[in-house]
């Protein structure tokens, strides 16, 4: 009996030191082209999206490449900053938090949907208020249960917090002088839908896609307001891309994307995740007006 | 009827006053508005998804949050035993070394410890981006403060004169000390040693929660879009691996070892400290070009934070702590008391062990579904999932007692009730309030987590601050936090001394 106790005793120290010298970052790749994304959706959703991007781009760039899952918007931005990603899906927040934070960072591209993106306001069925035509009704939603999205999501918190500090709501004016945050755009309808909530704020395209696959999580659910468009969502690659791989490796990428044709059917199921019809060219520059608005909403000091 | 009398037994009935106010405003702000989620959460603990890819996925965290959690837990107790005998008297006394020294030690080491592991992983994590190494660290740094701090009250209780009269023989100062030391670090690492591996496991998991890895990743993402039956799965995985690894470790029997074995044991430790050194020497220093000057870039920012709202978050942070403190300590011995029979204690076994399993953070959203965001609500989440782990503690001290007195008053016609009380858990109160007072210390330490979620006190304030990347805000409130715990570990000092 003793002799298979020692066995176990000597299976667990070895292994440690065996999984401790695989782990260490010695043994790390720096030849392959990590992506990331923000989490603002569900999980599958986004695995089946980035892991089908990724595959177009190891194929025609050559080059190994990996998605790597990150748990929240703090960790993409910081993903970003300290070199783990090197091609990042940023919301237009986040995208200018890590962008302000990571000196040479290149704009690559944003979908066509992008250049005029808007949020919607949703509301529990039970609460009976019908949906507003501008932003002036919003005063209605003072003393409810209000939910954002993720701290750092643009159209699920950044915008509708300025429209509703617009309105002159402030989130003093919810129920419990606090507003919740769901995490990310399916929770916000879930948590609506349910009752848990008794109103959020979201992306307009996650809702859209709600209402047509999952119409029984939407069930409870009214709209109540569309916002004035903004930008949005852009990837962001690094600056160093070029003497990591080859010269000219970030044009490369960038005409990857911006090549990607509706017309072809492996490039459709790409464009269809993303919900768009093509990535189109975007400028740092068009995302000046969020960084003012989270300057004032001090979520970039 | 008798005056009450404050002696142990009857302080650890008094803090259920706690609840009189948490009951209160969790009655205003309750409504039933969750109703339907929780059903589908209770529902789908029966039935989680089980298919080819997620038990690949499971297995997979697992192996991470193993990995992670062995990992850490080694090294804590290795360096934890280390600095033990670096921070207690006997080691200046053979060593003849000035005592200032120890002082120094000591008051770096309550520093380290006075911070939470998930805390040291967003500051971690901060600097040196997602990586498995930051939940190691992570969890190492406070834990080798803790386990420092236990060893070196262990060793402390050495005899002065057995020192004494070991020094008379004018034997080597190292093997003195090793002699000496020896027999209460086997000790401790046998009655508290082990059992902070399962305190590891749950810190990787709540450290997941927060992103570095493991299977906490996966609980969080799966809650967060609100797929209650892959939750399951990855919760029922984590009990079987808590489970197992308590199972395995009770065999683990170190008096009875060949000499064999233990030179090839301390090899082993050997290695492992040294490479966790070298690893941790070479994760510093690999990494720190880059982040290092970007963390100075961005703590040019303007700095207006110290204010009234500070203040108050400062207020609520120890108004939590109090009430769950409350919680944790009156809970286990009321419900035992009421339930005393044995369904009664199967029943209370099996829901704490589910409040131990539930991370924190998971808990506390789940309660969110009934209720306004409140201090009342963070705070019954910390003292139900404190009181889980305090009941545990005392249901097992009280099956271990010799229940001669229980059994005689009872066959006198005593009430059970009574007998229980005065026949059984009057001999427990002092010690478990001991435990309780170190418990509170880990509560300080964990409003910190809830607050990130339930939005209250300063744990609020952490995420927000560090979601918008505000440094020095974050240099404010981890120092304020760490002198709440400091102050904290004071008075749960001064309490111990005098329970003892």
């Amino acid at each position: 009996m003793n002799k298979i106790f020692i066995n176990v005793k000597k299976i667990i120290v070895t292994s440690t030191i065996f999984f401790a010298t695989l782990s260490s970052p010695l043994n790390a790749n720096p030849k392959v082209l990590k992506i990331g994304a923000i989490p603002d959706q569900n999980q599958e959703v986004l695995d089946k999206r980035f892991n089908l991007f990724a595959k177009e781009l190891a194929k025609s760039l050559n080059v190994k490449v990996k998605y790597i899952p990150v748990v929240n918007y703090i960790a993409a931005v910081t993903g970003f900053r300290t070199n783990d990603l090197d091609l990042v899906w940023f919301g237009g927040l986040s995208g200018v938090q890590a962008r302000l934070q990571t000196p040479n960072a290149i704009v690559i591209a944003q979908r066509d949907i992008d250049k005029d993106f808007k949020s919607v306001f949703i509301v529990n069925k039970k609460l009976k208020l019908d949906s507003i035509f501008n932003k002036n009704g919003l005063k209605k939603l003072k003393n409810l249960r209000f939910t954002f999205g993720s701290e750092n999501s643009t159209s699920g918190r950044l915008m509708p917090e300025y429209f509703l500090n617009d309105a002159g709501i402030k989130i003093e004016n919810f129920k419990g002088k606090r507003a919740g945050f769901s995490g990310s755009h399916d929770a916000t309808i879930a948590l609506v839908n349910s009752g848990a909530f008794d109103a959020g704020a979201l992306n307009k395209q996650v809702w859209e896609n709600n209402l047509k696959n999952n119409p029984k999580r939407t069930n409870n659910v009214n709209l109540f307001w569309i916002t004035p468009d903004y930008v949005d969502y852009h990837w962001v690659a690094q600056g160093n891309l070029d003497n990591r791989f080859r010269k000219g490796f970030t044009k490369e990428l960038k005409s990857t994307i911006l090549n990607l044709d509706i017309k072809n059917t492996e490039h459709k199921k790409i464009l269809d995740m993303f919900n768009a019809k093509k990535f189109i060219e975007a400028e740092s520059s068009e995302y000046k007006n969020i960084e003012k608005i989270a300057r004032k909403l001090k979520k970039i000091r | 009827m008798n005056k009450l009398k404050l002696n142990s037994s009857s302080i650890t009935f008094l803090p259920i006053l706690v609840f009189i106010p948490i009951a209160y405003e969790l009655f205003i702000n309750f409504h039933i508005g969750g109703i339907e989620l929780f059903k589908e959460f209770i529902i789908s603990a029966l039935n989680p998804k089980i298919n080819n890819e997620i038990i690949l996925t499971l297995v997979k965290r697992l192996n991470e949050t193993i990995f992670i959690a062995f990992l850490s837990w080694l090294i804590s107790i290795i360096f934890g035993v280390i600095f033990g005998i670096l921070s207690s008297e006997i080691f200046y006394k053979i060593l003849n070394l000035p005592i200032f020294l120890k002082r120094f030690l000591n008051l770096f080491l309550t520093f380290i410890r006075s911070i939470h592991e998930i805390i040291w992983g967003l500051i971690l994590m901060q600097i040196y981006g997602i990586n498995f190494s930051i939940g190691i660290i992570a969890i190492c740094i406070p834990y080798v403060a803790i386990n420092a701090k236990v060893f070196s009250e262990q060793i402390e209780n050495i005899n002065l004169k057995t020192i004494e009269s070991i020094k008379q023989i004018n034997c080597i100062k190292s093997s003195t000390l090793i002699t000496l030391v020896w027999a209460p670090v086997i000790e401790t690492f046998k009655n508290f040693g082990l059992y902070r591996l399962e305190c590891a496991i749950r810190s990787t998991a709540v450290l997941g929660l927060f992103g570095v890895g493991g299977i906490g990743t996966s609980i969080f993402i799966s809650f967060q879009t609100l797929n209650f039956r892959e939750l399951w799965t990855y919760l029922w995985g984590l009990a079987f691996l808590i489970i197992i690894s308590k199972e395995l470790l009770k065999k683990f029997n170190l008096s009875k070892t060949s000499k064999n074995f233990l030179t090839f044991f301390v090899i082993a430790l050997f290695c492992i400290s040294l490479f966790s050194l070298s690893f941790f020497v070479y994760f510093i220093f690999n990494k720190n070009a880059i982040p290092f000057n970007s963390i100075n870039n961005l703590l040019i920012s303007n700095f207006n934070f110290i204010s009234y709202d500070f203040l108050k978050l400062l207020l609520e942070t120890i108004v939590l702590c109090l009430l769950s403190t409350g919680i944790a300590i009156s809970f286990p011995p009321i419900f035992i008391l009421i339930l005393n029979n044995k369904i009664g204690i199967t029943i209370i076994r099996i829901i704490s062990f589910l409040f131990r399993l539930i991370p924190t953070p998971v808990l506390i959203l789940i309660l969110l579904m009934f209720n306004n965001p409140s201090i009342s609500l963070a705070a019954i989440t910390l003292g139900l999932h404190n009181a889980a782990i305090t009941s545990k503690l005392l249901l097992a001290n009280l099956h271990n007692q010799d229940n001669k007195q229980y059994i005689a008053m009872k066959s006198l016609g005593v009430a059970k009730r009574s007998s229980w009380l005065f026949g059984l858990f009057v001999k427990q109160a002092n010690s478990y309030l001991a435990y309780c007072a170190y418990r509170s210390d880990i509560i300080i330490r964990e409003t910190a987590i809830l607050g990130v979620i339930g939005s209250v006190g300063l744990g609020w304030q952490l995420q927000e601050s560090l979601s918008s990347f505000a440094w020095e805000e974050v240099i404010v409130i981890l120092f304020a936090y760490s002198s709440i715990a400091i102050i904290g570990e004071l008075i749960n000092g001064k309490i111990k001394s005098n329970l003892t």
